[in-house]
């Protein structure tokens, strides 16, 4: 504490050190994305078919895991509803497309539309006069009501057996997104989107206010910051943008079920982002690596999963409360500030 | 600039405000004293909208404001600060103050404006710095700041001077005659008598939810009324 204080009273002195932190994690940033491009193209050189398909399996449950980081990470609010969201993008685009005879790409925006009017409609009631383990609650309620629904209106939806899709996205630009490699770079265009977005939202006057809000509400509002339109606004950005990742997937797997809203998916994302590091730009890319892609390459059984997932997330929780990413930037740019 | 008229709150059958009726003159510097249990943190979650008052109006600036949500007073600049340091732990005391001043100017006279606050308060040297890694009396001031951050014209401090150190109390004393100074209207709660009569010009004191004195403060704590609630009297008689 002396020390903090001390160092606190003389910045000057602090201020080469304050540079080498910079560097250092500004090298780390470059790290960080170099990796990730090499990742990235890991399917676009390999010639395996499941190599393509687990890169673009990967890349949107990524989407989802960096979309709930905006309104989980940021603002701090526990929704529970990602896969709901999910799987109602799946849901609207494939009826959009079935019922109401519009193409793929028409129907994303319309699907955002959908998903965003549905999201205000969840999400400000939720969070006007509630927050916290009501919220959790709330979301988890709303996305087993979604799931019950759509495993019930069989006329509409095929009910729990699921619905077979026969569309594609076609060709654009000289591109067959219809390809399995097409495919790939659809899904990872949107994972390159998602990031985008959530990066420009953190270092936007949004984003800070979000952070702002996972602070301290009182004194946010104090300060003038309409806190409930914050927080709903996070939360509509994170479901439209897991709705879009949904009609994604549909067009994926050709298939689609009310399975895909199940709760302890949207419950396995928290922990996703909790072990990569909640709030920080590479934690939800690194979560879903290790939670998704690790056990696909070590073929560990699905029940042996979540015992090592659970094992990972109390240790993390013990250890490194800011998840691997926290670890690894305290490591490299030797930052020593707890709180910081 | 600001004026209440016959606020009057009470939580469950306690009556913690009785007709409290006062008004604060643009570019004053007011203190509100009382013992603990008066009501002053009640009063000053009434007048920044935390709490809506059973009865009774708030015109701020000649503009009725009861029952006006706190982001919206902030807005029109009525602001308070919190007991004891507040601020956004994860950010730095820069984006703590960008926080405040949100969206309302433009970004390059919101960093003229943010400097200038910055300077006022002698925060210069501490911009980059984590807001959590601040020693009490910095938090205290960047308290302050922030709350002055957001263009606040008419600002509340609750109880700023309390675990401050002499050396810090003597330094956000200055600190408030500068906001004074800069045409800030101040109203500061402090249970600390010789940091507030050393401070204001005007003191008004609350007893069990009612406004008992208003005036200088040399003359308001030589009342009796005064010196029976607050020093001597009921509190001490049991003893």
């Amino acid at each position: 504490m002396t020390g903090e204080v001390s160092s606190a009273r003389a910045p000057a002195a602090d201020v080469p050190g304050r540079q080498s932190r910079l560097a250092a994690s500004m090298l780390l940033a470059l790290a960080g994305w170099l990796v990730l491009a090499l990742l990235l193209s890991v399917p676009v050189v390999y010639h395996s078919r499941y190599i393509v398909y687990l890169g673009t399996l990967l890349a949107l449950q990524a989407a989802l895991a960096v979309s709930l980081n905006i309104v989980l990470g940021f603002a701090g609010q526990f929704a529970l509803s990602q896969s709901a969201f999910f799987g109602f993008g799946a849901y609207a685009s494939a009826l959009l497309i079935r019922d109401l005879d519009v193409g793929f790409w028409t129907s994303l925006p319309l699907t955002a539309l959908l998903t965003s009017v549905l999201a205000v409609a969840v999400g400000y009631p939720a969070m006007r006069f509630t927050g916290g383990i009501h919220l959790a609650l709330i979301t988890f309620a709303f996305g087993e009501l979604l799931r019950l629904v759509t495993a019930n209106l069989h006329e509409l939806t095929g009910g729990p057996q699921g619905m077979q899709l026969v569309y594609t996205p076609g060709v654009v630009l000289g591109v067959d997104f219809g390809s399995t490699r097409g495919l790939y770079c659809l899904a990872t265009g949107f994972l390159l989107l998602c990031l985008l977005i959530s990066i420009l939202v953190r270092r936007s006057d949004f984003g800070r206010a979000l952070f702002a809000i996972r602070d301290d509400e009182t004194l946010a509002t104090s300060l003038g910051i309409d806190v409930t339109a914050h927080k709903v606004a996070a939360f509509t950005l994170a479901s439209t943008l897991a709705a879009l990742a949904g009609a994604i997937y549909a067009v994926f797997t050709s298939f689609i079920s009310p399975e895909m809203m199940n709760a302890s998916d949207s419950i396995a994302l928290v922990g996703m982002l909790i072990v990569g590091g909640l709030g920080t730009t590479p934690g939800p890319i690194l979560g879903t690596l290790i939670f998704v892609g690790l056990p696909e390459f070590l073929r560990v059984a699905k029940n042996y999963r979540l015992v090592l997932l659970g094992i990972i997330i109390v240790v993390m929780a013990l250890y490194s409360p800011k998840g691997i990413a926290g670890a690894v930037n305290r490591l490299m740019t030797g930052t020593r500030r707890s709180g910081a | 600039m600001l004026r209440l008229t016959n606020i009057s709150h009470r939580f469950g059958g306690l009556e913690v405000l009785r007709n409290v009726e006062f008004s604060v003159a643009e570019g004053e510097l007011l203190g509100l004293i009382g013992p603990n249990g008066a009501g002053k943190t009640t009063l000053f979650n009434v007048i920044t909208g935390f709490v809506r008052p059973g009865a009774g109006r708030i015109f701020f600036q000649d503009r009725d404001v009861t029952g006006y949500p706190t982001h919206r007073l902030a807005r029109l600049g009525l602001v308070r600060t919190f007991q004891g340091a507040r601020s956004f732990h994860n950010l730095s005391v820069e984006d703590c103050l960008r926080v405040a001043r949100y969206r309302r100017v433009g970004d390059s006279e919101r960093d003229r404006e943010l400097e200038r606050v910055v300077r006022l308060l002698d925060l210069e040297e501490f911009a980059t710095e984590a807001a959590s890694s601040l020693p009490a009396g910095l938090a205290r001031l960047l308290g302050i700041a922030m709350a002055l951050s957001t263009g606040a014209r008419l600002l509340l401090l609750d109880e700023p001077a309390a675990g401050l150190s002499a050396g810090e109390t003597d330094v956000l004393q200055q600190s408030i005659r500068r906001l004074q100074q800069a045409g800030v209207t101040v109203v500061v709660v402090d249970h600390n008598l010789h940091f507030l009569m050393n401070l204001v010009s005007r003191a008004i004191v609350l007893d069990a939810g009612r406004l008992i004195a208003d005036g200088p403060p040399a003359t308001v704590t030589a009342e009796p009324r005064v010196i029976e609630a607050y020093i001597g009297g009921r509190d001490l008689a049991g003893d």
